[in-house]
């Protein structure tokens, strides 16, 4: 395994400067409350735009797409298109504008989408959002800054180190996940959102700067386009839209439903790590713009991570060989040793490894189960010199950062917000507030190591993700869509539908279990009724599930119930605005066509 | 909420009231400046690198003999360059602006 050479060493402390610089540059701007959880509301619309590409691109998500260019090829593209596309759009067509515009006070907008529901429900379904939306937040950080430490030790980058330190064997992943988790919190503690935003656009560059050569090497060695279509499974390159889902094992009704409204919506209209980017823009038509921008980016960018997961595939998988040569009378042995893990695996696709004996694990099959994760990461260890080396290995660590700092902000935000002012101390000052909102930090930083040292242990809560997202977004996306569309929502109604909803998804989890699983985290822990296709098709299930019934109760209670005074919901339901223009004169709709035809286009050129 | 911290002001900092006005309360640095000076410096020390390694064949050996650390170097300098002269004229825009 390579060492970092002096030249990686120092461009990631390099890297690493600049991102807390960005903190302690942003120190004296943080004079109130509103300019450390909202950045002041004054950002340009194209850097909350980037903010949101680089908040939606945690390790989770980056390690994901290269997994999934290797397991399922290039049809994965069409997949991640479908559940962010659609759903970018309809925000900022149409929720952005009323989250972004709702106040409440003269001159207080909203801060965060539980403070909304507190204005436009009431505050139990406040309450029950914030605590809900903070555990989600602070599981799903703790549980990426794992991930990618995982990926971060199995490269071994801090072996050096921890072993000049002297610490125990897992010392390398404990110093992978402390040193980006104190980075982070330092940052997040000095400039709140604004230090979060600043580095989530050097972080996307970053990113962009570090892939970008792998997938130019890497399409280089396969001998371009039609050496990869050679290399790589038929189907990878070619596969049409539908034997992309059934290798998946959902139909393609189930993709466009499941992936396109629930995931997509769960996530880019729901959840306040990405909303709360458009929210910090500095007037209404730069929100809008933020969510337009990144759904521009978003057509492109997947390519730059799917491809070196499906490049790994089709390269030679390395092999422990014996070269003999002969010098001068003297018989030389050269033998580079592969570890059996990496031996087994496919491709540059290794094998997932037994800890204790360093043997591939084998699945029900007796076929090695595959590290997808590592595909990408293996890329960049094959294809960058020394020097380049150090700035892959920090866009590793930029993904891991952006996503945690991301859910940090949003939980600090939150906290202060929707349980210190609303609940604990409703007279805090301004001053109160802002103190609230950095312990909050300090405490979520905390519990989210936690979560990460707990996922350290058993490896299984790394699927518990989805669970949580399809518990906790999914029904939320209904009750946001029914609370800023319709206005005969009430409160009851929304609070009825929230619970509903996670009870729903909690049940089917739990009477549902995938092929070839055992009963327990992957589902099935109270009866097994039915067999989904996989875990895919059955994190898809319960989050559809979660939303309907979601919507469903929320509108019948709301029915039931006594609604409010139409003047009361003024600004909190979207009003249908006097057209200033024909619609097809509008610009943000003429953008918003244009790029929806562009992502069919690239969608299309693929499959 | 404007309101309650200007009471608060009055009660707690009475003594300094004439700092307050002094610190801006706008986000005044421009975030392209910190990119473009990210990327000016890591392209400068990775095409130094590159151009002093440019005979070591065994070390361009995984970039397929391409010295990659140059090219690539020299792209995020000019990205670097690029995007520091964006964010200076932004940012004085905004000092223009705030004046």
């Amino acid at each position: 395994m390579p060492i970092l050479a002096s030249a990686d060493w120092l461009i990631l402390l390099i890297y690493c400067f600049f991102v807390l610089s960005a903190g302690f540059s942003l120190v004296p701007s943080m004079t109130g409350s509103r300019e450390y959880l909202q950045a002041g509301r004054k950002l340009p619309g194209w850097l909350c735009g980037l903010a949101l590409v680089s908040a939606s691109m945690g390790s989770l998500e980056v390690l994901g797409m290269g997994a999934a260019g290797a397991k399922y090829g290039l049809a994965s593209m069409g997949f991640f298109a479908l559940g962010s596309i659609p759903a970018l759009l309809f925000a900022a067509l149409v929720l952005i504008p009323v989250f972004y515009g709702a106040v409440s006070a003269p001159g207080a907008p909203v801060r965060s989408i539980p403070e909304y529901l507190g204005l436009r429900f009431d505050q139990k379904t406040r309450a029950l959002n914030a605590v809900l939306f903070m555990a989600m937040a602070l599981f799903s950080a703790g549980i990426s800054l794992y991930a990618m430490a995982r990926v971060v030790a199995a490269l071994h980058v801090f072996d050096s180190v921890a072993g000049r330190l002297n610490l125990p064997p897992t010392g390398a992943l404990l110093l992978s996940m402390a040193l980006p988790a104190v980075l982070v919190l330092a940052y997040v503690l000095l400039g709140g959102l604004a230090a979060t935003m600043y580095n989530q656009l050097l972080q996307f560059c970053v990113l962009v700067a570090g892939l970008l050569p792998v997938v130019l090497l890497g399409l280089k060695r396969a001998g371009g386009w039609s050496g990869l279509k050679a290399a790589v499974p038929a189907g990878f390159l070619t596969g049409a839209a539908h034997t992309g889902a059934h290798s998946m094992g959902i139909g393609v009704v189930g993709l466009v439903l499941g992936v396109g409204l629930v995931l997509g919506g769960g996530a880019w209209c729901t959840d306040f790590r990405l909303l709360q980017t458009a929210m910090a823009a500095k007037n209404a038509a730069s929100a809008r713009r933020a969510p337009l921008l990144a759904a521009a980016l978003r057509i492109f960018v997947p390519l730059l991570l799917i491809l070196p997961g499906l490049l790994a595939l089709g390269l030679p998988t390395p092999r422990t060989t014996i070269v003999i040569h002969n010098e001068n009378g003297a018989i030389y042995h050269e033998i580079t040793v592969v570890p059996p893990a990496v031996e087994a695996g496919q491709g540059m696709v290794p094998a997932k490894a037994d800890p204790a004996t360093g043997q591939p694990v084998k699945g029900a099959d007796g076929q090695p189960v595959l590290d997808y994760a590592m595909a990408m990461p293996n890329m960049l260890l094959e294809f960058l010199p020394s020097g380049l080396l150090g700035l892959g290995l920090a866009a590793l660590l930029a993904c891991l950062m952006s996503g945690v700092a991301a859910s940090l902000a949003a939980c600090n935000t939150v906290f202060a917000c929707d349980i210190y002012q609303a609940f604990l101390k409703k007279d805090a000052s301004d001053k109160q507030i802002l103190k609230a909102g950095r312990w909050a930090a300090l405490g979520g930083m905390v519990l989210a190591f936690a979560a990460a040292c707990a996922a350290m242990r058993s490896s299984g809560l790394l699927d518990l993700v989805v669970l949580v997202f399809a518990v906790v977004n999914a029904p939320l996306f209904a009750t946001l869509l029914l609370g800023a569309l319709w206005k005969r929502a009430t409160g009851h109604g929304a609070f009825a539908g929230l619970l509903a909803g996670m009870a729903a998804a909690l049940l089917h989890h739990g009477n549902t279990l995938p092929r070839g699983e055992q009963p327990g985290i992957h589902g099935g822990w109270i009866k097994v009724l039915h067999h989904p296709a996989s875990d895919l098709a059955l994190g898809l299930g319960t989050a559809a599930l979660a939303f309907v019934v979601s919507l469903l109760v929320t509108a019948i209670v709301s029915v039931c119930t006594k609604p409010r005074e139409p003047a009361e919901l003024a600004g909190l339901v979207r009003a249908s605005e006097p057209a200033k223009a024909a619609w097809w004169k509008r610009p943000e709709i003429i953008a918003a066509a244009l790029i929806l035809l562009a992502a069919i286009a690239v969608n299309l050129m693929f499959l | 909420m404007a309101k309650k911290a200007t009471t608060d002001l009055a009660t707690k900092s009475a003594a300094s009231p004439t700092i307050k006005p002094a610190i801006n309360p706008t986000i005044h640095v421009d975030a392209r400046i910190a990119v473009g000076m990210f990327f000016t410096l890591a392209g400068t020390i990775l095409s130094a690198f590159g151009l002093s390694t440019r005979d070591r064949v065994d070390a361009y050996a995984r970039s397929l003999g391409i010295d990659a650390n140059l090219w690539w170097g020299l792209a995020l300098l000019a990205f670097g360059i690029l995007m520091l002269a964006f964010g200076r004229r932004g940012q004085a825009r905004m000092e223009k602006a705030g004046k």
